[in-house]
């Protein structure tokens, strides 16, 4: 922890970037109340766009129209830039983005969230867990088998010896401080292991650039290629970090893990000391965050198989290289054709569909004959049809009709709607036209005149329609 | 009966155009399990069904018979591309080949805008770039018909989705054509010069 390091860690790493940065403060609850709270890992674009644009609203009916100037697509895209908070990905299907957190920002955000003064730091269940795990390594690290039996015929003296204390009476369940102390750890770690996730699928996809990199640049001989990728592979799988994932994914793909699971929290959480933590309990939806985030880890050691089988194909690799050669030769000879593009271009290729356009399938022109209403009789009748699309009004400003009103009675005494449309014509169809008998009838110096009717003509998508409408005079 | 008309709607889907995987996932596998009998169905109309599984897509291709005796009349239209559609063509499938060599992503995704900077270096600097911008996206028009480029829908600026289908297309037999081409016009050039 040089003074370089951290010099460098101050420009480079994302994580103290978003701290230091002026807008912290948007980002991080921003980022908390949608990514970490519900404890989601992918928000589609449309939603975090609008979820954005409603705390932008609320910051800034706080806090003035200055503060975060920048609209919510900007900072978008700001965030995503070089993937440095925000990861934008496109699913499998579908048109639209999803975006993550980056391991760096969730690194931040336990990093804020730690800071936070807890009501009660619980310091026995800690050191209990700090016993627990040294009793266990010396239990099981040793390989002589004397040893592990003396071990376990001690952890069985200790449960006669509590069997014994209960049959006595002496039975001491947990306090509520203890139950509570607990579960808030289990919570805790739970919490920080999904937060690595992020890292080890960062981690996982590091390695597959890696691996394509070398496929497309290295000029060696496909063994020696392949003999490292291999390698590569052979050691994250021997890693520290691959064998402990490989057993965690064991562990909870086993069907009776998971059915334990699922009752220790149905059991736990009804407990009365947790009323109050049970509600927004992280643990509930840890167990999928904690799938998901094993099989997005998985789809990518997948993927990198798959690259791996066309590597080896010999005609995919040959093909790709040689493509790669004409495509440089074709942008070679367009930049030197750039000032004289060439005329009359005479390229074709195959198209990926047959034509067909047969001349006998298409019908003869057929005149419609003039409908025959003799004979229909016509009743009255009520029918129910829901015409409010004609009368949308949802986009139509009545302050602005107001104004237009206004100005226009600066100039004259009188004027008729007509004329006010004559002057400003309808773009929003006949809930504007609507709209003006409510501006005038809200502001009361306006006569209508049922006597006598006005013809208003509208533009409704390109074609004229006309209403008639009684005579509206707004005054001063 | 059932699996019959299974088979007849992918060979109606064929004739419409490229069957994907991810888009038509019915007859995709449809196609997968009876590729022999669909084959040679077409076999008789002097068609082939091209099939890449792993790109995850499969369309007609016109079988060459020019040569033979008595050639097959091309039931699938040669599509005559201008000079500057071409060249969308070939920096597309430049970028989704280098795509799929940094990343595992499976889809490419690129916004108009990209594919006018992609583009810009080798048309001569006009000084009405609103025109030059029209004229690009005109292409990009003519290339999305063609089915190389989907239109993303739900982005906020214009986005498309380069289809894998632009790989068989553009093969390495049709660039080097294009090569000599302007190999051609490249000489034609430097003698007027």
């Amino acid at each position: 922890m040089d003074y370089e390091y951290i010099k460098s860690l101050k420009v480079n790493n994302p994580a103290l970037r978003i701290i230091s940065s002026d807008s912290a403060p948007l980002l991080l609850s921003f980022f908390h109340q949608v990514f970490i709270e519900p404890n989601r890992r992918s928000i589609p674009h449309e939603e975090i766009l609008s979820l954005l644009e409603d705390e932008l609203f609320r910051l800034r009916e706080i806090y003035g129209e200055d503060s975060h100037k920048m609209s919510a697509k900007q900072y978008l895209v700001l965030w995503c830039d070089n993937n440095s908070y925000l990861s934008k990905r496109y699913p499998e299907r579908g048109d639209e983005p999803v975006y993550d957190l980056t391991p760096s920002v969730a690194k931040a955000m336990e990093w804020i969230a730690d800071l936070k003064p807890k009501a009660f730091v619980g310091t026995e269940s800690r050191l209990l867990t700090v016993f627990n795990l040294l009793r266990e390594i010396r239990s099981k690290a040793s390989d002589s088998p004397e040893r592990r039996i003396q071990e376990l015929e001690r952890t069985r003296d200790e449960i006669d010896r509590e069997i014994d204390l209960i049959n006595k009476g002496g039975y001491q369940p947990f306090s509520e401080t203890q139950i509570r102390e607990r579960f808030i750890e289990a919570e805790e770690t739970a919490r920080r292991l999904v937060a690595d996730f992020r890292q080890v699928e960062q981690n996982v996809r590091d390695l597959d650039r890696e691996a394509r990199h070398l496929f497309v640049t290295t000029d060696a001989p496909k063994g020696d290629v392949l003999e490292g990728v291999f390698e590569r592979r052979e050691n994250i799988t021997a890693s520290d970090q691959g064998r402990s994932f490989r057993a965690f994914w064991e562990f909870l793909m086993t069907p009776a893990r998971q059915q334990e699971l699922t009752e220790l929290l149905e059991g736990i959480l009804v407990l009365e000391a947790l009323e109050d933590l049970a509600k927004n309990a992280f643990l509930p939806d840890a167990k999928y965050a904690l799938l998901d985030a094993g099989r997005s880890v998985y789809q990518t050691t997948n993927r990198l198989a798959d690259q791996l089988r066309r590597y080896i194909d010999d005609r995919v690799h040959l093909e790709n290289k040689r493509i790669m050669e004409i495509i440089r030769d074709i942008e070679q000879k367009s930049l030197e054709l750039k000032n004289n593009p060439p005329a009359d271009f005479n390229f074709s290729i195959d198209d990926i569909k047959p034509e067909l356009d047969l001349t006998m399938a298409r019908t003869l022109h057929k005149a419609n004959p003039p409908e025959d209403f003799s004979g229909v009789m016509i009743e009255e009748g009520v029918v129910e049809i829901d015409v409010s699309a004609l009368f949308s009004r949802e986009d139509i400003d009545y302050g602005l009709l107001s104004d237009r009103v206004n100005q226009l009675l600066r100039d004259y005494d009188q004027i008729t709607l007509p004329e006010v449309i004559n002057r400003y014509p309808v773009t929003k169809g006949v809930g504007e036209i609507i709209a003006y008998f409510e501006v005038g009838h809200d502001s009361e110096r306006v006569a209508v005149n049922d006597e006598t009717r006005d013809i208003i003509s509208i533009f409704v998508d390109g074609r004229e329609r006309k209403l008639r409408v009684p005579r509206l005079i707004f005054t001063r | 009966m059932e699996r019959r008309n299974d088979i007849s709607h992918a060979l109606v889907a064929l004739m419409k155009g490229v069957v994907y995987k991810d888009k038509h996932p019915k007859q995709w596998t449809t196609i997968l399990g009876a590729y022999a009998a669909i084959n040679s169905h077409f076999a008789q109309v002097g068609l082939e069904v091209f099939l890449d599984e792993s790109e995850g897509f499969t369309f007609l291709k016109q079988v060459p018979n020019e040569d033979e005796v008595d050639p097959l009349p091309r039931l699938i239209p040669k599509r005559p591309l201008g000079f500057l559609t071409s060249l969308i063509c070939v920096l597309l499938r430049k970028r989704l080949a280098e795509h799929d060599a940094s990343t595992s992503e499976p889809r490419l995704i690129i916004s108009e805008e990209d594919i006018f900077d992609m583009v810009k270096a080798f048309i001569p600097e006009k000084t009405n770039e609103a025109k030059l911008h029209d004229d690009i996206r005109r292409n990009i028009a003519r290339v999305a018909e063609m089915g190389f480029l989907d239109e993303l829908k739900k982005a906020e600026e214009t986005t498309y989705e380069v289809r894998r289908i632009i790989k068989a297309a553009f093969n390495a037999d049709a660039l080097s054509d294009l090569a000599n081409l302007l190999e051609g016009y490249r000489n034609y050039a430097a003698a007027i010069a």
